[in-house]
Order: C-alpha cells, then structure tokens, then sequence
C-alpha cells in the first residue's frame, strides 16, 4: 500500500506533463510569429472594425517596395534584371511588380469603353442635367475631342458613342485621377523615379501567406539581402532603397533571435556556475537543469495549445521563467543539503511546502491577472509562465520529493552572510519610537518624489529603434517615392458592398470639401473608380434622358446617318460590381483598399494622402468622420499609444485585485498584521522601481509597468519565504539570495537588451527584485 | 502599413498613358537614323524656331478615322512661345483653346475651362515638354523619349520619331515632322494606322505676346 502511494505524485505528474503535450499536439504544426504588427494592442472599441482594421494592415504588411539607383540608368536596370531574374519566380513572393504590360492600355480602354455609362462621373452627369445647356455641354465636350489638339480620344466608336463618354470617361479615371500626383515615370516599360543621386527604378512585390516569419538563412529575405550585397559588389554605385514592414519584421526577428540565444545561454550558464558554487554535487544541478527543461517545454506546449502559435517576444518575456521557476529548485536543494536532520526529499518537502505552495498560487495569480489584459503578447506571456511555474512546481513537490538525501558536505561560508541579510532590520527594531516612525515616512517621501517626477507615457516611436541601415534606406525610399500616407486611414462599413460604396460616395462629398480647404491634398477610395451600383444607373438613367433624343441630330452633324448603334448601347447598359473581372490594374488597386466580408459585415478603406500635420494634430480628419456612423477614422500611432497606455493601467487594476485578493488569503492562513506585513515588502519594491524610473527620468511605459506587475508576483514568494522558514534562517536566506541572483540574471540580461520595451521590462524587475530582496526579511515574525 | 504597390503599378500604367498622348510617314525617312547621337542636324532644322522668342501662324488639323472613312478638320492659329509653353486656338468649326506650359494645361471651350497643374505631376510635366519639344525643337528631350531619324533633301528637312517606350509605341507608332525654314507639317500615325496631320502655314516670329495668349500663358 505505501509502495502504490509512492507512484501516485510521479503518476500526476506524469498525467499532467501528458495533457499538456497531447494539447500541444492538436495545435500541430506549432507556429511561430515574428511580426511586428500582432504584437500590438487592438486600438479600435468596435471589434468588428478593429478586425476589418486588422485585416487592411496584415494585407499591408505583408508588400515590400524596393529600389535601385544609378547615375547611369542602364547599370540601375542591368542590376534589378538580374535581381528580377532571380526573384521572379519565387514561390514565397506573390504580385511581383517590375514591368508595365505595353496592353494594360488597351484593355483599361475597352473595359471603359464598354462600361462608359457607369463610369462616366458626377461632373458630367451634373452638367447635362441642365436643362438650357446640357445638351450643347456633351456635344461641346464631344466636338472638343473631334477637333482639338492633343485629344487622346479613339474615334473609331464614334457611331456608337457620339458625345465621345468613353473617352471622357477614360481621362477622368486616368489622367485626372489623383494617382497621377506622383513622382514615377516610365522608363523602358519599368517605374523610375529621377533624382540628384541618380534614377531609380521601382520594384515591388507581396510576400505569400505561407511565408514563415522567423528569421532563417534560407528566408526569402535573406536571400534578397545576399541578393543586395553581391549585386551592390559587381555594381559600383549602386544605391539599394528597402521598404516594407517585412524587412523590418526580419531584422526584428533575427536579433531577438540572437538575443534569445545569449540570453539563455549567459543565464544558464550562470545559473550552473552558481549552484555548482553552492552545492557541489551533480545530483542538484542536473535535477535543477531537469526542472527548467521540463517547465520551458510546458511553457512552449501551453501557449501552443491555447493560441495556436507563440510570438517570438512570447519568447523574450518568458525566457525570464528560467529565474522564476529556478527559485523553487534551489528553495527544495538548499534545504535539502544544509538543512539539519533532514533525512530526504518527502521531509524537505513537508517543511517547505506550505511557503512554496503560497509563493506558487500568488505569482500564478499575478499571471492569471495579466491573462485578462486585452493584449495577445501579455496573455501568451502570462499563459507561458503559467505553465511553465506550474510545471517547476510540481517537478519539486511531487518528483523531487522522492529523492534521496543527497550528500552532506561543510555548511558554506556564505551561509554566515545570506544569516547577516536576514537580520539586516535588527538595528530598526532596536530603535526608539521617533526614529522608527520617521525613518519610514522619510523613505516614503523620497519614494513619494520620484514617483512625482514619473513620466507615465507609452511611446511606440521611442520603443523601435531599426538598424541605421535600415532606417536611412526608408528615409531614402520615402523621399523618392513620396507616396504621402501618414499612416492614417478612414475605415467605412456597411451591411453589404453595396452599402459600403454608397457611404464611400456620400463620405467623399465632405472629403472634397476637406481637401479644398488644404487639410490634405488627395485621397483614393474605391468607390472614385467603381461607384455603387444605385450611383451607376443614376449615371445611366441620366444620360438616356438627356442625351437619347438628340443623338440622332448630333450623328449627323458627324456624318452619320442613324443612332441605333448608340441606342443599342444604352438598352445594354449593366452595372458593373466588384465582384466582376476588373483590368488588372483595378483589381490590384481594389485589393489594396478593399477589405470585403468581416464578421458578417463589408469593409473598404479611404487613405488621405499629403495630409497637414496640423490636420493629424487637431484632429480636423476624425472630425469629418464623426458626422458618419458607419465610419471610423484610424490614427495607428496615436492610438496604438493609446491602447498601450490604457492597457497599462487595466493590467495594474487586474493585478492590484489579484493582490487583495491574494491578501485576503493570507489573512485567512496568517493574521491580519501577519499579512500585511508580508504583502507590503512587494509593494514598497514597486514603489522603489516607479521613484527610480522618475529620478531617472526614464519614461515609465507599458513594459515598465508590465515589470512592476510581475515584481509583486515575484516579490511576494520571498516575503513567504521568510515567514516560513524563520526555523531554518540561515538555509532561508541562502535559498532567497540564491533565488534572487538567478532571477536577476535573467532579467538582468533582458535589460541589456536591444529592443527596448524587452529592456525596459527587465530594467523595470531588476530594480524590482532587488529592492523585495532587500525588504524581504522585514516580513520575518519580529524578534 | 500602407498599400502602395499596386497603386504604384496602376500609376505606371497611367504614365505610359500620358506618354503616348505626347505626339507618322514616308517609309524612306525611317532608312536615315541619326548616327552616334548627332543632333546637330536637327539643332539647325529647328534653329529658325529655337532663334526667335515668339512664333505665330496658322494651322489646320485632319483626324482621319481608317474604320468609319470620316476625316475631321479643324483650323486656328497656333503661338510658340519659346521654351515657355504654346497656344493653340481652334477657331473652325468648334471654337477651343488650350495651352501647355511647364506649370499648367488650359483647356477652355464654351462649356467651360478646365486647367491642370502640371508641376504636382511628374508624367504631366514631362508631357507638356514633350508636345513643346516637338513644336519648338528642343532636341535633348526629343532624344530622351524617341528613336530620331533625318533626311534632308534640298532646303526641305524631315525628322521622324519613333518612342522608345513599348508602352507608348502601342498608342503612336510614329511621328514624322517637316519643313523648310519654319516646321510645316506634322504627322502622327497610331496604332490603326490612322494619321493625325498637322499643317502649318504663315508662320511669322514676334516678340510680344497679345492679351489671350498672356491670360492662356500666364504673363
């Protein structure tokens, strides 16, 4: 019978390591993303919108636009040729770009053509519904292209198009079109842009769907970076302009790869010359190194499990679970080697497990907290660490606990100082009463300070910083291609396609009367090239009313006899929809600012182009908006700013609950007093780290505060510690500084980071850490 | 974040457009290439055009439709102004002006006036220097755009052009332009083969501007 209940805590814990995989399983093939957008917050209230919004920018970032330049335009294109040549047939590029097809023209003209009376305009259609000179407009117009100069009009169809629409059709959908504001012209069938430094030519694709986004030496951007090197080596002077949130979604990713890899290996490394130091004997390091190896992989199975993919900054974060979940392994082996009369594992455990199991349940309630917030990363962070705690806790509790005694050796020398740290407050509470009230109330002063000089701001412009390469080539590419988005956009919705371009046509009124009063100089929709189908046979309607009697009068005035072929015309008339085979060209651009179909509703975009800063910053384009209910103006930076800033304060709010809630259990196992002198230690560390940010004057942002939140699920473990091992001090505190030095150099590595909300969030639990190392022991029962 | 690559497609597509719309054809004219980019030939063909501030005269343009058998003519006056820009004003049968200058295109018949700021748009600029390249002979940027051909025989010069862009080609085949002090005549084939011929006649140099072409020219 005891034999049977030996196996029962190995048995759980194989049953639970066993679900855990098998979830893991169903979440094959496991995913990992590296993109730069799904690490931001929903910044949209509406969800349907925010996923229409989401939809638009993840079709956005997935295209990439390259340049090349030369003084001497035949080297620029020898050298994209050969670049084309290799890239062309590329299965992880989709939508390849480099030459105008010389039929694009022909076949825009005779869709046109055929399509003249929905697609004629309102300028036109407004102009012959006067009833003293409609008329003798359209002929006028008609005449202008006969016998003017320069008309690019084909005549050929004159019989059966006498007032000439097609063609006017056709100039207002090309060479008035607000597109044409650019600096492109064409160059031997390609897209050049002239510049001082030389021409440039464009090329420009779409990476495909399948496209893995981890950074890898056989990437599709690798490649085209090996591509660039070698052809900037076999072409003297040739200048390369990369843009596109592809090349910086890689980079990104390729270092936090790099950074991953150290990180891990500084910290481990480390964390074994460490434990080497103090327990000299293998079976302590390997069950430790045993510990974290299973707690990493239930970290990745989970988060696989519940999201499907894990993001590589899910990575970054949770690298800090080796220095969490260590802390128990070495709380278990401290006790276990320099203990007295401690015979094995079970017993170990037995005196252990009532401050182990506090310290388990209120971290994991600090991440079940942050699993709350309204933010992926966070949630997979919190989901990682979760499990991975989990796992480490019941690797000691359930497995450890059958280990043998392991070998006594001589108590270490350090034994004597973790002692010291343990008494570091016996001078206070030998003190008399004014000191020992203003002691306190001096700290919190200096505390109370610092936070007064906090920043509490979220910037993500301050949070990315790219290479200098990268950065001067989309300050080169912005400059020659001026394309003149801010990166701000009007989404419109409605109950069908239908429904949307009509709120486009309506919405674009008061976007003309914007544009004429300079808030921006141009914008593209949709619905300026394909109207609503009700607009299309107002257009049409029109004109048979307008223009059907005298067609035959006009016909002659041309030399023709009779207008059947124009009257057969009109009875042809269809509205064209965009589910329709568009020329190519259109569809490209449709696809662009077309959403379609999200959640049961439809959804397009409207891009302002060449907008005024003074128009972002008083926000005269959101104010258009709000007249429309069915349409949303997106600031991305702004509000992703915002998002962050909010969600700060929302995960503060989640934890500061957890803590109550936390506090309230303590006072159930302890006291009162009891409890609150064991939360208070993380709390005053919180309040240290924000004093510092502010003296620093380091802006105390979402990662940073993300930092604190973790801090006081952390910070409270060494409070129980305490408490629980006031029998056993010296071997306490040993376990404490140890827990502490391998906790601070995880995080402390993260704040050596290159990416700075990584750096910030371990900058943030550095400080943190310490100070609860430090405050720790207060929470020890008064002598 | 933004989607710009196939609107930039779509905006090449548009360029390749205006190319065309910038500017036909005795076979034997395309026997006669410029050799070694040797433009002094047609520098002294245009050097009675490019030597005087202002040229006026008078002109007469025939449309013909190959597919209907239509011919449209139209007549006016048209005004060079060196380097700065011209006017063509259609008198006969429909009456409409237009003007090209570096800046601005005008275009006003009695319905209305329609004007384009050129200098915002890269492909509108270069047109509007194209179409005064042609009628003024400013012959650097008649070599950048076209494949050059000259033949001269006796007093009587004949330059044909031919784009270099495929795109454009699709749309004007050829131009082929003549005279003898003064140009006389242009003729533009597309892509059917039919011709759009211009013929000057009465051309005189002048050294002011009248009213209409100030307001049209912008003095």
């Amino acid at each position: 019978m005891a034999n049977k209940k030996k196996y029962i805590g190995p048995a759980i814990w194989g049953l639970f390591h066993a679900i855990l995989f098998l979830i893991a399983l169903t979440a094959f093939p496991w995913k990992v993303d590296s993109s730069l957008y799904s690490i931001l917050p929903q910044t949209s209230s509406l969800q349907d919108v925010s996923d229409a919004e989401k939809k638009f920018s993840e079709h956005s970032m997935s295209e990439l636009s390259i340049l090349f330049g030369h003084k001497d335009f035949s080297i620029a294109q020898n050298a994209m040729d050969e670049f084309h040549e290799k890239f062309k047939d590329d299965p992880s590029l989709e939508e390849i770009n480099y030459q105008v097809s010389d039929k694009s023209i022909e076949r825009l003209q005779s869709f046109i053509h055929d399509n003249r009376y929905a697609l004629i305009g309102e300028d036109f259609v407004t102009a012959i519904q006067d009833s003293l000179n409609g008329i003798e407009f359209a002929k006028n117009n008609a005449r202008q292209h006969i016998y003017g100069l320069f008309s690019t009009a084909d005549l050929s169809k004159l019989e059966e198009d006498p007032f000439l629409l097609a063609p006017t059709a056709f100039e207002k959908m090309t060479l008035q079109s607000p597109l044409m504001k650019n600096n492109f012209t064409l160059k031997n069938s390609k897209l050049t842009i002239e510049d001082s430094s030389g021409t440039y030519i464009l090329w420009n694709a779409k990476l495909s769907a399948n496209v893995a986004s981890f950074a890898s030496d056989d990437h599709i951007l690798q490649k085209m970076e090996s591509a660039f090197a070698s052809l900037k080596s076999k072409y003297a002077g040739l200048v390369i302009a990369k843009s596109g949130v592809p090349f910086h979604s890689y980079e990104s990713s390729k270092n936090a790869q790099k950074e991953i890899t150290w990180i891990t290996t500084i910290s481990i490394s480390l964390v074994i010359l460490l434990l080497i130091f103090i327990f000299r004997t293998p079976l302590p390091i390997f069950a430790t190194l045993f510990s974290i190896a299973i707690s990493a992989l239930s970290s990745l199975a989970a988060t696989w499990g519940v999201f499907h993919e894990i993001h590589v900054f899910t990575f970054v974060f949770g690298t800090s679970i080796i220095g969490i979940s260590i802390d128990y392994s070495i709380h278990f082996f401290t006790d276990l080697k320099y203990s007295a009369n401690k015979p094995n594992g079970l017993s170990v455990r037995k005196h252990i497990f009532k401050g182990l199991l506090l310290g388990f349940l209120t971290t994991e309630m600090g991440y079940i907290a942050i699993s709350f917030a309204p933010f992926e990363l966070l949630k997979q962070t919190a989901v990682f660490t979760i499990a991975g705690l989990a796992s480490a806790f019941l690797t000691i509790v359930l497995l450890f606990s059958h280990l043998p005694q392991v070998a006594k050796t001589g108590k270490p020398k350090i034994l004597q100082t973790t002692k010291k740290i343990a008494n570091i407050y016996n001078w206070y509470y030998a003190i008399h009463t004014p000191a020992k009230i203003v002691l306190p109330i001096l700290f919190l002063a200096i505390c109370a300070i610092g936070i007064c000089k906090l920043n509490i701001h979220t910037d993500l412009q301050n949070l990315y910083t790219m290479s200098d390469e990268l950065k001067q080539s989309e300050i080169l590419a912005g400059r020659l291609i001026d394309f003149g988005s801010s990166g701000d956009y009007f989404i419109i919705k409605g109950n069908s396609a239908e429904e949307v371009l009509q709120t486009e046509e309506s919405f674009r009124k008061e976007l003309d009367k914007a544009q004429k009063d300079s808030l921006f100089k141009q914008y593209l929709a949709v619905s300026s090239f394909i109207p609503s189908v009700k607009l299309q046979s107002i257009f049409h309607s029109t004109i048979q009313k307008a223009l059907a009697s005298e067609a035959s009068v006009f016909l002659q005035e041309l030399g023709f006899t009779n207008d059947s072929l124009f009257k057969a015309s009109l009875h042809k008339f269809k509205p064209i929809t965009l589910d329709d085979a568009l020329p190519s060209e259109w569809e490209k651009f449709k696809k662009s600012l077309w959403i379609g179909k999200v959640n049961n509703s439809y959804y397009s975009t409207i891009l302002p182009l060449h907008v005024k800063k003074a128009s972002l910053a008083d926000t005269s384009l959101k104010e258009i908006a709000k007249g429309f209910k069915n349409v949303v103006y997106v600031s991305k930076m702004p509000e992703i700013n915002k998002a962050l800033t909010h969600l700060s304060s929302t995960a503060l709010i989640l934890v500061v609950c957890a803590d109550i809630a936390i506090f309230f259990i303590l006072i159930f196992v302890y006291n009162l007093r009891t409890a609150f002198r064991i939360i208070r230690n993380p709390i005053l560390a919180s309040l240290i780290t924000a004093a510092v940010f502010g003296y620093a004057a380091i802006d105390f942002n979402f990662f940073a505060i993300a930092g604190v939140i973790l801090t006081l699920g952390i910070g409270i473990d060494y409070s129980l510690f305490f408490r629980e091992g006031a029998s056993r001090q010296d071997t306490t505190a040993l376990a404490i500084t140890l827990s502490a030095a391998t906790t601070l150099l995880s995080f402390a590595t993260l704040a050596l980071s290159s990416f700075t909300p990584v750096a910030t969030f371990g900058l943030s639990i550095f400080i943190g850490i310490v100070s609860n190392y430090f405050l720790s022991p207060m929470a020890q029962a008064k002598k | 974040m933004i989607p710009m690559h196939k609107i930039q497609v779509f905006i090449g597509f548009c360029t390749a457009l205006f190319l065309a719309f910038g500017v036909s054809s005795a076979k034997e004219i395309w026997n006669f290439p410029i050799k070694n980019g040797n433009l002094q030939e047609i520098d002294k063909a245009f050097s009675s055009m490019t030597t005087h501030k202002i040229i006026r005269g008078n002109f007469k343009q025939t449309k013909t439709i190959q597919n209907l058998n239509k011919t449209f003519v139209s007549t006016g006056k048209f005004t060079i102004e060196n380097g700065k820009g011209i006017f063509w004003n259609t008198q006969s049968p429909f009456a409409s002006q237009i003007a090209i200058t570096e800046t601005k295109m005008i275009q006003q018949t009695v319905s209305g006036r329609t004007e384009i700021n050129t200098s915002e748009n890269v492909t509108f600029s270069q047109i509007s220097q194209t179409i005064q390249s042609v009628f003024a002979g400013n012959t650097s940027k008649l070599k950048a755009n076209f494949d050059i051909f000259f033949k001269q025989e006796g007093n009587v010069w004949t330059i044909g052009l031919v784009p270099k862009e495929p795109t454009v080609k699709k749309v004007i085949a050829n131009i082929e332009l003549s005279g003898k002090t003064w140009l006389e005549s242009i003729k533009l084939i597309d892509s059917s083969n039919s011709p759009l011929v211009y013929e000057f006649s009465n051309a005189s140099p002048a050294e002011q501007l009248n009213e209409e072409e100030s307001e049209f020219l912008g003095k």
